[in-house]
């Protein structure tokens, strides 16, 4: 194996693990960085070496420039892999690690800062003739300077309010004859609401689908595409749910050939470095219309390393080494999914981290799981609370989602709990609304608006009070041992005749 | 010998002898909403989630995780492993206790528990202890997930049993405070 300079991770979580595999496996050294919070964390045990870079705050460590430049050099490291999140997107980072001599693994400030910012990248984009959203090019004034864009854009229109936020000062315009009314409308609200009565009018997108093209560029101008990824199952604009090929393109071919075009053109144009994702929104109709770019490595990333067998941390790392000759389009086969299993209330969404008590990830043929967490440990109030990336192949759409479906029934994630059953912490997941997605039926079918999750309330309805004669026995059973010997089912007793029973079952099988 | 009887949800379940241990197995009657009797036998065995169950028809596994009502009884959300199905706010209620549970239930003065929907900080008391309160009158401030939340009173009532002091931390499911309805 070829000896080569140390890379730091300049992340933490899963992403830092994933990048430390890909690293050890070309024979770069790792370099891992910690917070206070991370001491023991499974990131840090993944590395060859690492260095505390300041608080729990990710503001003190995680996002802590100076001590994560001076961990570099203390570790002689030569390369800064930034993953997601934290400094990922921040060309100040890129200069600093350029001064310090250090190679930033992926795009160039330059780049970043042409890309990352949505208004400069949209007009990037524009002039290269791909298609954003239409719009007013400003603010609009009257409801006549609004009536004639509309008219150029065609209905139904969204009047925005430019000041707005939370779906105030917002309207929808179906037709001509509406839209004076409309429009005195959501300037009255938005004036009351923010003070600025300024409205935006954008083309409302019918059965919208978020798609994006992943693209590999080599700096020097050339780039090739990797195929898309569809995240259009999301709550939260937060993604859940993302795979390829997309269902929305599946119906759409000739749109997915102008996407990855549109995406290819655009990085060559600015000589684009590394990996990088365009967004896009996708109608029912097959429209497609250019969102933003993301200039980094991106969470679902593996959902596209399945179907085309590309490790994409490798090419970035031997991209930066100077050792990648850009490859010819990568074949793609079959057909992927990825799922984020969260510590969040299945219904409403909201962050619910705390102690973890129990993690058994799913296995299997062609099921991967990418993950942070042993037990026992703990959610950090700190950070993302993502506990793990589920990802599957099939070598069709249909079996992925079935083997996606067996794999999140395999999954359990439980709090520590007390002798009675009672939880420590505050512990909850999504797991059990995953399950409900695998086994939706617009969701089988690949009918996957981004408004699914609302369109489908059984999605997060509250669990059965009606038990089954099994779930009957077993409450009354649980409740029964407890209330008529506690003391026999104290953790200590406990552990002791489950080690006993284990032992039993090894012996039998040695 | 004695046995217990019971019933969860819609089904009366006879046990033939007390349950106990880590692991063992007895003989229990059940009976359904339509008054269709069953008996089984069924083999368990404890861990630290739950419990596995031989039925005469399979093993199945189930998480249990105790909870309090706000009546301050105690029930499970129950999930079963290796499948979709779950079921929340289950309990075995000993024959003889479902009567008591109904009237706590039915009549009385009803309390109201209010309890932290996210962990985080409690920043400011709004609504002191005896206070009189409106319905979605504001009883606390919170910060969670770098946010602030008012917490509102769920409806008319007094201000009882304040668990919690200003500045200090608490998880989801934190008991705050009671609203007694006048």
């Amino acid at each position: 194996m070829k000896k080569r300079a140390p890379v730091l991770i300049a992340n933490r979580g899963e992403i830092a693990i994933r990048i430390a595999r890909s690293c050890r496996s070309l024979g770069f050294p790792v370099v891992a960085v910690y917070s206070d919070a991370d001491r023991f964390s499974e990131h840090v045990r993944a590395a060859d070496q690492a260095y505390w870079v300041g608080g729990a705050a990710p503001k003190d460590s995680y996002l802590n420039v100076e001590r994560i430049l001076a961990a570099a050099k203390a570790a002689g490291a030569k390369y800064v892999h930034p993953g997601y999140g934290f400094l990922s997107e921040r060309p100040h980072f890129v200069e600093a690690c350029e001064q310090a001599e250090l190679v930033f693994v992926g795009p160039t400030a330059e780049s970043m800062r042409l890309m990352g910012d949505k208004i400069t990248a949209r007009r990037t984009v524009s002039e290269l003739k791909v298609p954003g959203v239409p719009g007013s090019p400003g603010v609009v004034k009257t409801a006549q300077e609004a009536a004639e864009i509309a008219a150029k854009i065609g209905y139904p229109v969204l009047l925005k309010a430019a000041a707005g936020g939370g779906g105030k000062g917002m309207r929808r315009v179906d037709g001509p004859g509406e839209i004076a009314a409309a429009f005195e409308g959501a300037t009255r609200e938005a004036q009351g609401a923010f003070g600025d009565g300024s409205m935006y009018v954008e083309k409302l997108i019918l059965e919208p689908h978020h798609v994006e093209i992943q693209v590999f560029g080599d700096g020097k101008g050339g780039a090739i595409h990797l195929g898309e990824r569809e995240c259009s199952i999301q709550r939260r604009h937060q993604k859940v749910w993302e795979e390829s090929p997309s269902p929305i393109l599946n119906r759409h071919p000739a749109t997915r050939e102008k996407m990855c075009e549109a995406a290819v053109r655009i990085a060559r144009h600015v000589k684009y470095a590394g990996a990088g994702t365009f967004e896009f929104i996708v109608d029912g109709k097959g429209n497609f219309y250019f969102l933003e770019m993301n200039t980094r490595l991106q969470v679902e990333h593996p959902v596209t390393e399945w179907v085309t067998g590309v490790d994409l941390v490798a090419w970035q790392l031997l991209l930066a080494a100077g050792e990648l000759q850009l490859p010819a389009v990568p074949e793609r086969r079959g057909s992927a999914i990825e799922v984020r299993l969260y510590a969040e209330d299945p219904r409403t969404f909201l962050p619910a981290p705390g102690p973890l008590g129990l993690i058994r990830l799913p296995s299997g043929a062609f099921v991967r799981t990418d993950s942070a967490f042993t037990e026992p440990g703990e959610v950090s109030l700190n950070y993302d609370p993502m506990i793990a990336k589920i990802s599957v192949w099939a070598p069709t759409r249909e079996q992925a989602v079935e083997r996606m479906r067996v794999a999140l029934d395999e999954a359990r994630v439980e709090p520590p709990k007390k002798a009675d059953g009672s939880c420590v912490g505050s512990l909850r997941t999504n797991l059990s609304f995953l399950r409900r997605l695998a086994r939706n039926a617009a969701v089988i079918e690949g009918h996957t608006p981004t408004d699914l999750i609302p369109r489908h309330p059984e999605l997060t309805a509250p669990e059965a009070t009606e038990p089954s004669l099994e779930a009957a026995v077993a409450v009354s059973l649980y409740q029964l041992l407890e209330e008529s010997a506690p003391e026999a089912i104290e953790a200590g007793g406990g552990e002791r005749s489950l080690w006993a029973w284990s032992a039993r079952r090894e012996g039998v099988r040695s | 010998m004695s046995g217990v009887k019971g019933k969860v949800g819609k089904w009366q379940l006879s046990w033939k002898t007390i349950p106990r241990g880590w692991s063992g197995e007895a003989e229990v009657e059940l009976t359904d909403g339509q008054g269709l009797t069953r008996s089984i036998a069924v083999s368990w065995r404890r861990d630290r989630d739950g419990l596995w169950i031989e039925f005469p028809h399979g093993v199945q596994g189930f998480d249990l995780r105790g909870e309090l009502s706000d009546e301050g009884r105690r029930h499970f959300q129950v999930s079963r492993r290796e499948s979709a199905q779950a079921w929340q706010e289950l309990a075995f209620l000993h024959e003889g206790e479902e009567g008591i549970a109904a009237a706590g239930a039915a009549g009385g003065k009803k309390s109201h528990r209010v309890r932290a929907q996210m962990p985080g900080k409690i920043i400011r008391i709004v609504a002191a202890e005896g206070a009189q309160v409106e319905k979605d009158q504001p009883l606390l401030v919170m910060e969670a997930m770098k946010m602030e939340n008012e917490i509102r009173a769920p409806h008319a009532g007094k201000v009882g049993a304040l668990k919690v002091s200003e500045g200090q931390a608490v998880e989801t499911g934190a008991d705050l405070c009671v609203i007694e309805a006048n």
